[in-house]
């Protein structure tokens, strides 16, 4: 039957597992490294507003800054508590998409899957780069002179 | 006892021929208890003086002594100055600099946890704080919903809040209007009187200075005699020496004293 089928110019036949082959290697292979582009990217963009904000957070900050470090505050203080923002901030900025994705995916047109690991690593991904985002505030605030704060 | 003493302290910025002389030959001692203002135009060498007693900025010469402590001799002893002024140096800026999103308390706290005290201590001793200086019903207040000098006093209190034996004021009353700055003014007299701290007061403001144990005038760099102070005794007492403190100044004709001498002007109300 396969052979006959095969006769014909323009048919084919596949096995079960073959058909099941076909589409992870071919069409959904595709759209999973396009879906990971996308989720690369927007972990980038993500990190890089998180950056962001907090730098200009630090900036609104940076007298206060001074005079916690004016007061004896030792630096590790002050990384302290841009990191502890920075991840605050990367922490809620998951779990709110997280909690999004979770009410919204069902209405997604293709069906997605979950996978707990990936789901993880990825938060672990954030997680780094919330720190990461943080360096150039905490570069900033590092390098704010204490006389700041006797500024008039 | 002696708090801060301070023996011919240079600072000169930049070298060569751009080289500027922004304090010279400046000799003086505050004991606990004493209450000493710092006056002088802009320019004169205040705020570099004031960086130098707060241990920010690194003189070019001279002494500083601090609680007994030698800081500053010709160069940092070596000490780690940034606890040291976390425990030894309370800080009143003109724009009481207080954290906006903290309560009243809690920026009193703050300094107190900045020094290893727990939390409960601190918060107990912020309120502590805050009803030894009057407005201990604001305790919960943000700076924001404070008046300025409602704020000022909650910047007061952050400075006793590791009781230092030094706090130094930079234009405290700059920001208020004239009877705010009066109430802050006494109140940092009744602090070095009961809490035996040295205040030094930097200001440019002569009317918030009566009752003060001396006055020192700041001229290009140098501690100079004002002539104003023996036209008129009421606004501060014609310019002596303290013995044993310090030596008599010689004043030389365009009003700045002699090399490690000093002029040291006494307040009438002080005595």
């Amino acid at each position: 039957m396969t052979r006959h089928i095969q006769d014909w110019l323009y048919y084919s036949v596949y096995t079960t597992a073959q058909e099941r082959d076909l589409m992870l290697q071919g069409r959904l292979k595709k759209m999973t490294a396009i879906l990971g582009l996308f989720r690369s990217l927007l972990v980038v963009v993500s990190i890089v507003i998180i950056a962001l904000l907090i730098y200009v957070l630090t900036i609104e900050k940076i007298r206060a800054i001074a005079t916690l470090k004016l007061m004896g505050a030792s630096n590790w203080v002050i990384v302290r508590l841009i990191l502890e923002q920075s991840l605050v901030l990367t922490v809620a900025s998951f779990g709110f998409a997280y909690v999004v994705v979770n009410f919204t995916s069902e209405k997604f047109p293709r069906t997605l899957v979950f996978i707990p690991a990936e789901t993880l690593l990825t938060f672990g991904v954030m997680f780094v780069g919330g720190a990461l985002a943080s360096l150039l505030a905490i570069w900033q605030a590092l390098r704010t002179p204490p006389s700041l704060a006797l500024e008039g | 006892m002696e708090v801060l003493r301070v023996e011919a302290l240079k600072k000169v910025y930049g070298s060569g021929e751009l080289a500027v002389t922004a304090l010279q030959d400046i000799d003086f001692s505050v004991r606990a208890g004493e209450l000493m203002a710092l006056l002088g135009p802009s320019g004169s060498g205040k705020s570099t003086l004031l960086l130098c007693i707060s241990l920010i900025l690194e003189p070019t010469g001279g002494l500083i002594v601090v609680n007994g402590q030698e800081i500053y001799r010709d160069a940092w002893t070596g000490i780690d100055v940034r606890r040291f002024r976390r425990e030894n140096i309370g800080f009143v800026f003109q724009a009481q600099n207080l954290i906006p999103f903290l309560t009243a308390a809690d920026n009193i706290a703050l300094a107190m946890t900045l020094n290893k005290v727990s939390d409960r201590v601190a918060r107990q001793r912020a309120r502590e704080l805050l009803e030894y200086l009057g407005i201990g019903h604001r305790a919960d207040a943000l700076p924001a919903n404070l008046s300025g000098g409602e704020r000022q006093r909650v910047a007061i209190g952050r400075a006793l809040a590791n009781q230092p034996p030094l706090i130094l004021a930079d234009e405290p009353t700059a920001a208020l209007d004239t009877e705010r700055g009066m109430k802050v003014m006494e109140l940092l007299k009744r602090i070095a009187k009961e809490r035996s701290s040295a205040v030094i007061v930097v200001t440019h403001d002569e009317r918030m200075i009566a009752g003060f144990d001396s006055v020192y005038r700041l001229r290009d760099g140098r501690f100079a005699f004002d002539s104003s102070d023996r036209a008129d005794p009421r606004r501060s007492a014609p310019a002596r020496a303290e013995p044993g403190l310090t030596a008599p100044a010689s004043t030389s004709a365009d009003g700045t004293n002699s090399p490690r001498s000093e002029m040291r002007t006494q307040s009438p109300l002080a005595r």
